[in-house]
């Protein structure tokens, strides 16, 4: 089969070779709070290949959960989208009608959730919460939707799937738990898989497997994932391109190889630098001094300049904008390391 | 739960035989009694005396009461001093009228409270929201005798389309159990819509959401499924409530019922009929108190958890 290809530049994209599948430009997302509005995501713009998994990294707080959320316009009841588009193939899912949102939710683009304990309905078994995903797209017999939820069950790698179905979420372990939500993530086919920080709640065995698995069915399936995550060392295991979010912006984006050999961004090093076991000894372990500011209280210039190691005089009255390299890298610094 | 229900139903019987001696001595000591009623006053002094001998009424109140029990071991609740009936065909009559009124408020209740409630919750701060919140506050805000007068001015006085007491058939039934269901209306409503909203903000709505479930089983199925608990507890209280309303409820409708019974042979000092009503009704909030315990523990998560493991 021939895929289109777009005019783009191929670099841009990063996957194996086809035009971006969800093209995010300009999104902005603001909370209502009681002292006024304010931005949680700052003019993001994104692009992830089909077949290519993007990781979107930060600290906690910076907004990346509510990028998410966007992309499936499941924003909580207080945020709102404030602007720009998000297309899907080409359909923008800021202004498609809630019923067809509703059919691209699961079909299309799956979402897998941080905590799996509680992301599952305490009231139904897991059998019936997958099948219940394959039947709100399809119109299959409860037969041949328990059969696809047994396959989706053993391809995430759950032993005796049947054994399984009648489970409770609280009968099951929390790695358990997340290897259902992805089976239910997964049922339909979806094109992209959203994992917001899906591996955090499980210990490092678990978390190891499901990356295995993620990359392995992005093979299979020619899937597409936006793997979210706090953790840079984690990102650079699974993710062909890294996008580095800081205070509701994207700072640096680029080929994972690239970014961890030579980040731009003296936040994308600091966050490189604590990864555990690279090169220095643990005691040498680096961590970010201070905080990602309050999204109501960000600096002028550069939002990462009281924290920076190297700030120089523009840096905290001009906001940098993001600066394109020639490899189709950005980022966003006035004193960027060499 | 073997051990839960013996150990709730030895407490019910406890606090059963305690309230049948406190009915047994109120009703004695309470001021006036039945010979004021039934005698003549212009030969009273001999009949009084000829009459509480020939009921027992002379004999101290502990003896009355064991001689009570004995009957009612026998299964003899005895005979109305007044009106001569048994007093087992008043209560077969009666508690059947009982629970028609009961039942019809309590159908009432849950058919308008909850889909009012989940609707009201789905669509927070709607029109729907907003009118369901009035009906609950005024529910909770009207006393019920006055919430019976103002319908029956208007629907038996002035339009005339319901009868204003009585009894009969489906008609003499609307109005008294409007009255009675109002107050559990506007609680339940508020139950339900206040254990929908907090399950809509749960994590797994999201993911409901997420794979593309539509709203209406999100909030229909999964939401109202797991919003059940506190409504079921609900239910055993509400039900207690209710039976104690009737005694308002049907003497304002003269309505036939249970309550009726006991107001009226109260008032007339009908020791026996008393009594045995009495017992009923508490009987009633005993029974209902333990299907409220009951249906708490078999609604609680941790505890069907063990039972559906074991
Ligand atoms: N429901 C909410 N109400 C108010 N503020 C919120 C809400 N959810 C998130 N925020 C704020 O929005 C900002 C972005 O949050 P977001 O959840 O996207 O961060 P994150 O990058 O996913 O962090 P984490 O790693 O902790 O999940 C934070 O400052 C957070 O405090
Ligand atoms: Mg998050």
């Amino acid at each position: 089969m021939v895929t289109p290809t777009t005019g783009r530049d191929l670099a841009t994209v990063g996957g194996p070779g086809r035009g971006p599948l969800l093209e995010i430009s300009h999104l902005s997302v603001r909370l209502r709070m009681r002292s006024g509005p304010i931005t949680v995501v700052d003019d993001v713009s994104l692009e992830i290949g089909s077949g290519e998994i993007l990781g979107l990294v930060g600290e906690s707080g910076c907004g990346k959960s509510m990028t998410a959320l966007a992309i499936m316009r499941l924003l909580p009841e207080a945020a709102e989208i404030a602007g720009g588009s998000v297309l899907l193939d080409g359909e923008d899912l800021v202004r498609t009608k809630p019923e067809r949102m509703r059919q691209i939710r699961g079909a299309e683009v799956a979402m897998v959730f941080q905590e799996p304990m509680t992301s599952l309905d305490p009231a139904f078994t897991v059998g019936h919460q997958v099948v219940e995903a394959v039947r709100a797209h399809e119109k299959v017999s409860r037969a041949v939707s328990l059969r696809r939820a047994e396959e989706s069950f053993e391809r995430v790698g759950i032993p005796k799937p049947r054994e399984r179905f009648d489970a409770y979420p609280h009968q099951l372990s929390g790695g358990l738990c997340q290897r259902v939500m992805l089976a239910m993530a997964l049922v339909t086919s979806p094109r992209l898989l959203i994992a917001d920080e899906p591996t955090t709640a499980l210990d490092v065995t678990i978390q190891a497997q499901i990356l295995e698995l993620i990359k392995q069915l992005r093979t299979e399936l020619n899937l597409s994932v936006l793997w979210i995550s706090h953790d840079f060392g984690v990102v650079s295991e699974i993710a062909d391109r890294v996008a580095v979010m800081y205070a509701g912006e994207i700072v640096e984006i680029g080929e994972t190889s690239h970014m961890l050999g030579a980040p731009r961004h003296r936040y994308t090093r600091a966050l490189i630098d604590s990864i555990p076991g690279r090169g220095e000894p643990r005691s040498l372990l680096r961590t970010i001094p201070g905080q990602v500011p309050d999204p109501g209280a960000r600096p002028a210039g550069c939002r990462f300049s009281p924290r920076c190691d190297a700030p120089v005089s523009e840096c905290e009255l001009i906001h940098p904008e993001l600066r394109a390299e020639r490899d189709a890298s950005s980022f966003r610094c006035h004193n960027p390391v060499a | 739960m073997i051990r839960f229900v013996l150990s709730r139903g030895i407490r019910a019987a406890l606090i059963f035989v305690v309230a049948s001696v406190a009915v047994c001595y109120g009703l004695r000591v309470a001021p006036g009694s039945l010979a004021d009623i039934v005698t003549n006053p212009l030969n009273r002094a001999f009949a009084v005396k000829d009459l509480e001998e020939r009921l027992g009424l002379d004999e101290p109140v502990i003896v009355q009461y064991f001689v009570f029990v004995r009957n009612i071991m026998g299964g003899d609740f005895g005979v109305s001093f007044i009106s001569n009936r048994s007093v087992t065909e008043i209560i077969a009559t009666g508690g059947l009228n009982t629970l028609k009124l009961g039942g019809a408020a309590a159908i009432l209740t849950y058919f308008i409270s909850v889909p009012l409630g989940i609707m009201a919750a789905a669509r927070r701060n709607s029109v729907i929201d907003q009118g369901s919140m009035l009906i609950a506050v005024l529910g909770m805000a009207i006393p019920n005798f006055f919430l019976a007068i103002l319908l029956v001015r208007l629907f038996a006085v002035e339009l005339r389309w319901l009868p204003a007491a009585g009894q009969g058939g489906i008609k003499h039934l609307i109005l008294p159990a409007v009255v009675l269901a109002a107050e559990a209306i506007a609680i339940n409503l508020r139950l339900v819509r206040a254990s929908v909203l907090e399950q809509l903000s749960r994590d797994y709505i999201r993911t409901l959401r997420a794979k593309g479930a539509s709203e209406r089983r999100v909030v229909w199925i999964h939401a109202f499924r797991n919003a059940l608990p506190p409504v079921i507890t609900f239910g055993g209280v509400m039900l207690r409530t209710l039976l104690g309303y009737t005694l308002v409820v049907e003497v304002i409708f003269r309505y036939p019922g249970l309550g009726f019974e006991l107001v009226d042979s109260v008032l007339k000092r009908d020791y026996a009929v008393a009594q045995a009503l009495a017992l009923v009704f508490i009987a009633g909030v005993v029974l209902f108190n333990f299907l409220a315990d009951l249906g708490h523990h078999l609604a609680e998560p941790r505890i069907r958890e063990r039972g559906a493991a074991g």
